[in-house]
């Protein structure tokens, strides 16, 4: 009798049984031995228990080698190591801010005072207060009001901490803190009582064996470490050489949005501190979760540090400022109107970009990119959808009132904003929706009219012009302006289009007026008109409603789904 | 026939090899295995077995008793279903021991086998 085959890797534990089972008894000398109760028997469910533990080893052994399917953080981390990169550490909030302190007494007063570092700051951000520090040492002069001023100095949000270590050459040094931001991360090197400050190696090219960088990344327990170039491509500190870490420990929440600052000491000896904030604080993020740095690493071993591709951009931005939320980069040639030479980035986040984050992130870009390539920072363009849900309820099904079943679609929608929307990479779709509706117990149909509404700001100056373009096609007829005011001795002010590409002003003075202020292309969605508008409010709506059910975004546009009403219709009416 | 090695793993005195057991003495055998094998004790297989064992820790009532029987006759029945069981006697002993006589009979052989199992606690 020929031998079978044990296949020891099944993991069905009855099929493993009966495999081994099934080789024995092919052996000749086992015939009589297969019963459930037999010595044998509980020897083969021992190896069955054997063989599983083996394949299951193996299963994990193989998963844990690949950085597609490594669970564990530290193995996805290793994976991302061999890619040159490093996973972003937690970053911490910063504001910038202008400090004056106004002496009482303005006699005899010393020409400079120092800030100096770990300097506390408090704010409050609704409730809840954050500590704010500096990490560098700013001079303050005098001005001719005999206070001490100095401008832009950068706080962030957190407690500094510094850690010395002594050095063992060719060892790396493990940095004790989680929460650690890696981005103020401070290496100082005394060498014999001189003190050198080493700087974080971007890339080994431009090394030499007297280059003082240190390298960084994470190890295996998910804290990070640094280690030194063991004088082969950078300098080594020698052994017994003191190493001082000092550091931002972020907190658990993050002070995004933080404006007004108090300060937590006296600065040069004076309590008499204003501080004015230019740039609220922003940026303050997690660190990289695993899922991120399993992404991330291997578009950005695509990218290889430099920005060629549209993705490049994406990569690269993402990266260095985890706070994006959504990133969408296009080149110039794809612009309406064309801009060749230009790249243009627009972002999604919590918080408002402000000129100066926007300044950071192109002189960030302008160290990877294509040296005539400009990068252009584009504000995000929000489109509205609001939508009108006629949904009929088949009442012998329906186990909810008409007010518990508009919450549970007003749910939907709003769960479907959030996924499918708000960000450059969806697109709205009619049918998506009332698919996601119709599966609610009780509905029965569902029609759904929706209208994209931009929300365009009020220019105060003469004459101006206005233009938008919403890219999908228009139903004729349907724009609207309300809630506007262009003549103050008027009344019913409305603009609305007249169905043949003409925008119309209405007013009512003694009668209804009319005039031709504009024009409006339904195929592309571009309208164009001219105004003197004199509402009080900043802003306003002007909506129209697409004619397709599909509504696509192109470029910086991206859409969600704001006010959504509701109406019932009964099913089959003529039938109860 | 019925083969089976020997639970006591000894050493056949001419050749070295594993005892082997046969017929009759491998059913009793067997007997003895499946009652005296708790429930979760088979990896996969969690109820095979009789859970005799944890009888012991429980203070013994005419239930208990009547559950051994019970899990006795259901764990045979299924899964050595050529052995149809008589009867099964328990008795509580002195110290703590618990005797279970099991009588059955084996693939239409007439003679009634009995396999008595005391345990009892060790403290």
């Amino acid at each position: 009798m020929s031998l079978e085959q044990i296949n020891t890797t099944n993991f069905d534990t009855g099929e493993l049984k009966q495999d081994l089972i099934d080789y024995l008894k092919s052996t000749g000398k086992f015939d009589d031995f297969d019963f459930e109760g037999s010595t044998l028997n509980t020897i083969i469910d021992l190896l069955v228990r054997n063989d599983l533990y083996n394949a299951f080893l193996a299963n994990m052994l193989a998963n844990q080698s690949f950085i597609a399917s490594a669970q564990l953080r530290g193995n996805v981390v290793a994976h991302a190591q061999t890619l040159s990169y490093t996973p972003k550490s937690k970053t911490v909030s910063r504001a910038i801010v202008d400090l004056k302190v106004i002496p009482s007494d303005k006699t005899n007063l010393d020409m400079t005072i120092d800030v100096p570092i770990n300097t506390i700051f408090i704010s409050t951000v609704g409730e809840q207060s954050f500590q704010f520090t500096t990490i560098d040492t700013f001079l303050m002069s005098l001005d001719e009001n005999n206070d001490y001023v100095v401008n832009d100095v950068t706080l962030y949000q957190g407690q500094y901490l510094t850690n010395s270590f002594v050095h063992i050459a060719g060892e790396p040094i493990v940095i004790p803190n989680k929460n650690i931001d890696t981005t103020t991360l401070k290496v100082i090197v005394n060498e014999g009582g001189d003190l050198f400050e080493y700087e974080l190696a971007s890339s080994i090219s431009d090394l030499g064996k007297d280059s003082q960088v240190y390298f960084l990344s994470e190890n295996y327990e998910g804290l990070y470490q640094i280690e030194f170039g063991r004088d082969l491509i950078s300098k080594e500190p020698s052994t017994n050489a003191v190493v001082t870490l000092s550091y931002i420990n972020g907190e658990a929440e993050h002070g995004n949005g933080a404006k007004t600052f108090i300060a937590g000491t006296t600065i040069g000896g004076y309590g008499n501190i204003k501080i004015t904030a230019t740039q609220p604080a922003y940026g303050g993020s997690d660190r990289e979760d695993t899922e991120s740095v399993r992404f991330l690493s291997t578009k950005n071993y695509q990218a290889q540090d430099r920005a060629l591709t549209a993705s490049d951009y994406s990569v690269l931005i993402k990266k260095e400022f985890p706070f994006v939320e959504s990133i969408k980069v296009w080149g110039g040639e794809d612009n309406e109107p064309p801009q060749y030479g230009k790249v243009f980035v627009s972002i999604i986040s919590e918080d408002n970009l402000t000129r100066s984050v926007k300044n950071n992130i192109v002189s960030y870009l302008k160290t990877y990119n294509v040296g005539s390539i400009t990068p252009e920072i584009i504000d995000s363009d929000p489109i509205r959808l609001d939508l009108t849900v006629l949904f009929a309820v088949d009442t012998k099904r329906a186990t909810k009132t008409f007010n518990q079943l508009s919450q549970d679609i007003s749910d939907v929608v709003s769960d479907f904003s959030s996924t499918h929307l708000e960000s450059f990479n969806g697109y709205y779709n009619d049918s998506k929706l009332s698919d996601q509706i119709m599966a609610l117990r009780g509905v029965e149909s569902c029609d759904i009219t929706k209208r994209a509404v931009k929300t365009l700001r009020r220019l105060t100056f003469n004459n101006p012009a206005y233009d938008y373009r919403f890219d999908n096609e228009l139903v004729p007829g349907t724009m609207l302006v309300e809630n506007i005011e262009f003549d103050s001795s008027a009344t019913n002010q409305y603009l609305a289009d007249d169905g043949n590409g003409n925008i119309i002003a209405h007013k009512t003075t003694d009668s209804e007026q009319t005039e031709v202020i504009g024009t409006i292309d339904y195929a592309t969605g571009a309208l164009s008109f001219t105004l003197n508008i004199i509402s009080d409010e900043p802003t306003f709506d002007l909506s129209v409603e697409p004619k397709h059910e599909n509504f696509y975004i192109y470029n910086s546009k991206y859409l969600f789904i704001g006010n959504t009403k509701f109406e019932t219709m009964e099913l089959f009416p003529n039938k109860r | 026939m019925r083969k089976d090695l020997d639970l006591n793993f000894v050493p056949h005195p001419l050749t070295g090899d594993l005892a082997m057991k046969s017929g009759r003495g491998a059913v009793d055998q067997a007997v003895r295995n499946l009652v005296l094998t708790n429930f979760y004790e088979r990896g996969f297989n969690i109820d095979v077995g009789s859970n005799l064992p944890d009888v012991l820790f429980e203070n013994f009532t005419p239930l208990d008793q009547q559950t051994v029987k019970s899990n006795i006759i259901r764990v045979l029945k299924n899964f050595e279903p050529n052995v149809e069981v008589t009867e099964v006697l328990t008795s509580l002993e002195r110290d703590n021991e618990l005797k279970v006589e099991v009588y059955y009979t084996y693939s239409n052989d007439p003679e009634v086998r009995s396999t008595v199992i005391p345990i009892r606690r060790l403290k």
